[in-house]
């Protein structure tokens, strides 16, 4: 089942909230997301395409009750707010949807090559003990059994 | 390596083997491998892709839409759900799998003889031993050397001195590994040896055929005897495989179970006495650069809790899932990743006394597991020594990423507290599973076992079970050379 307009914008708000830009990276707002949607619907199994629903559906309306409006209609400060005292919640389902949230969201951030790039950057004084080679492949020619 | 690829069998499609086998990770690659050099003619059905390795992707979502069953979202019910991670392509979990390489413990021989002793005879501990030695001279298994390790693996080896507790790098199944840390993504260079690169190229240069896309539906049984397999392709064609000398099941822990349930052949035990090694993680932040993505991906452990049922190994895999292991939302997750060179995660592998049931549904095969509070107990203690382990190693932080407790501890003795004051709830623990037992158990009983010692399957002709479903117990350590082992011999008694 493919998502609807409304849910498209919730689950939108959700995920830009879960990762949002910082420190000169992109938030998941500003990432290409096509291609990630089409492959999920590919490969996601119903568990987990029914685990993200739930999770935006819920995320979305319980801010009603405990933040005042839904949740696309916060402030980027009250939607941190209650993406955190949701993960910290008393109750195991609600942390697992959160967590689906999450799990989906870095897996769409981190499909991105610029975001990759940025994330994995060479880290400042870089291990000294790591030869890893990245840049030449080694000869595979003795690889008989 | 040629395969018959099922996304291109559109018409149905019947052929006569010797042997057919379902499933062609360890256990089925093994039987392959060794009946196809004895001279029989053999067939692999497989229901995953045949993956080149230039085609691994690197983005963790996509290796596990392309490389893993059901997205790594099989979850297995109970009082910790967890997701059940397998592989599912030619090769199997082998090529998602960490190429940790471990001989089978002989005190858990020692434990199946106990409660049967006719395993003794069945599965000599010497005949086992001299196998592991043929595999690992097939697969080259060596420790991690240092210089391809990546300061992650070697920062385990520092944290585990300090406390005293024995620690080694890990013997892996690689040739020319260069510590590009994408085993789980399937390596993209062809480095790690596993069943795709190693014992299927040779089964199939001596001759046998591997039928990739394409997944067996029933095992067909006449008058008590295996007659063969039915399958279906990807493209939607019947595809009928028939055996004169055995039907060999290697589909898994999870789903050898249900394809016999599904064949009408579900009665005994079958699914039932599921085992694994539930495994938990901790992160940490590090002062030092000690990226997931650089290094052996999986290349230090620590041995010295081995008797208690638990083992630490260093974890290294994609920044994606690394993202999912920090504790962190929003805000607070978009600045981790800002330091993700500095972020490790180590985790605890779990020997649980726990027994679970396989059952085959319309959508596939279900799992339902629950841990023991004896279980709970070890997971606990696991938590409070990975923790003691990063911080003695050097984290500035460590996020033991259990609900209820301190989110963040910097402090050795905080975190030798944990044992005591942790929950005992199961819930309250995020874990996975990846080595899984016991669902078709070998055992001399009929009414205890599905199969004999000797693999064949109690009360029908010619089919056989070679994977790990048929281990009596689980076994505390890394499985893949057990089950190649037991596969080799397996695949011996057929040719016999
Ligand atoms: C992420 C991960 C990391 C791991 N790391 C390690 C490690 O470092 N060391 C170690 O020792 N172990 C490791 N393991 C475990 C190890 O890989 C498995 O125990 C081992 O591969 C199991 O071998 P198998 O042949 O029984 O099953 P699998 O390797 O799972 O292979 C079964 C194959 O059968 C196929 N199949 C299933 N049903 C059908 C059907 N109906 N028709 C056709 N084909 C079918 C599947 O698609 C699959 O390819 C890891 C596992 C995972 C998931
Ligand atoms: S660590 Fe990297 S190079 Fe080595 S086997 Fe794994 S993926 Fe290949």
């Amino acid at each position: 089942m493919s998502w609807t307009s409304f849910e498209r914008r919730w689950r939108d708000a959700l995920l830009a909230a879960m990762i949002p830009a910082e420190g000169g990276r992109p938030g998941i707002s500003e990432v290409e997301q096509g291609a990630f949607w089409e492959l999920y619907r590919e490969a996601a199994p119903p568990v987990l395409r029914l685990g993200l629903r739930a999770s935006v559906w819920a995320l979305t309306w319980s801010a009603v009750p405990l933040a005042g409006r839904p949740f696309h209609r916060l402030s980027p400060e009250k939607k941190d707010r209650f993406l955190n005292r949701r993960a910290a919640s008393r109750l195991y389902l609600v942390r697992q949807l959160v967590m689906t949230l999450k799990l989906v969201g870095c897996f769409l951030w981190l499909s991105d090559d610029d975001v990759r790039a940025r994330v994995m950057k060479p880290a400042p004084n870089a291990d000294k003990t790591d030869k890893t080679d990245r840049t030449d492949p080694t000869d595979r020619s003795d690889r008989t059994l | 390596m040629n395969v018959t690829d099922g996304r291109a069998i559109t018409q149905p499609h019947e052929q006569a083997f010797d042997v057919v086998i379902v499933g062609s990770g360890p256990a089925g690659a093994a039987v392959a491998r060794q009946l196809a050099r004895a001279g029989a003619k053999v067939a692999v059905v497989e229901e995953g892709p045949y993956v080149e390795p230039a085609a691994c992707p690197e983005s963790g979502f996509q290796a596990m839409a392309k490389l893993y069953r059901d997205l790594g979202g099989v979850l297995a019910m109970g009082n910790a759900p967890m997701p059940v991670l397998q592989g599912r392509a030619v090769g199997g979990s082998s090529v998602i799998n960490g190429a940790i390489s471990w001989r089978m413990p002989r005190d858990v021989h020692a434990e199946w003889v106990a409660k049967d002793p006719p395993l003794a005879d069945a599965l000599p501990w010497e005949t086992i031993e001299a196998t592991l030695d043929d595999i690992e001279r097939d697969l080259n298994i060596a420790p991690t050397p240092p210089d391809i390790a990546g300061r992650r693996n070697l920062l385990m080896g520092e944290g585990a001195d300090t406390l005293g507790l024995e620690h080694r790098p890990i013997s892996r199944n690689v040739r020319g590994c260069r510590g590009l840390s994408r085993c789980l993504q399937g390596c993209p260079e062809g480095h790690k040896l596993s069943m795709d690169q190693s014992y299927l190229p040779d089964a199939v240069e001596h001759g046998a055929v591997i039928f990739s896309s394409t997944t067996a539906r029933r095992v067909e049984v006449e008058d008590g005897t295996a007659q063969g397999i039915e399958a279906i392709s990807a493209a939607g064609a019947k595809v009928r495989l028939t055996a004169t000398r055995a039907v060999v099941l290697a589909a898994s822990a999870v789903q050898t179970p249900a394809l016999l349930i599904k064949s009408g052949l579900g009665h005994g035990p079958v699914g039932r006495h599921f085992q694994c090694h539930p495994g938990v993680s901790m992160a940490g932040r590090f002062r030092e650069p000690a990226p997931v993505w650089i290094g052996a991906t999986q290349g230090h452990e620590v041995i010295g809790l081995r008797h208690e049922g638990l083992k630490f190994e260093v974890l290294g895999y994609d920044v994606s899932i690394l993202g999912t292991r920090l504790k962190t939302v929003g805000r607070e997750l978009a600045r981790d990743f800002g330091d993700a060179a500095r972020w490790v995660n180590w985790g605890a592998a779990i020997r649980a006394q726990g027994e679970g049931i396989v059952k085959a549904g319309r959508r596939g095969a279900s799992v339902r597991f629950s841990l023991t509070p004896d279980d709970l107990s070890k997971v606990r203690r696991g938590v409070r020594v990975l923790g003691e382990l990063m911080l003695a190693a050097g984290a500035e932080l460590v996020t033991p990423g259990v609900y209820g407790w301190h989110e963040k501890v910097t402090d050795r003795s905080v975190m030798a507290r944990f044992e005591e004051e942790g929950p005992l709830d199961g819930k309250a623990y995020t874990m996975a599973m990846t080595h899984l037992f016991g669902t078709c158990r070998m055992s001399s009983q009929p009414g205890q076992g599905v199969v004999r010692p000797d693999f064949r399957h109690h009360t029908v002709d010619r089919l056989y079970v070679a994977d790990s479903s048929v281990f009596p117990s689980n076994l505390g350590v890394n499985p893949q050379s057990t089950i190649l082992a037991l596969a080799t011999m397996c695949a011996r008694r057929i040719a016999a």
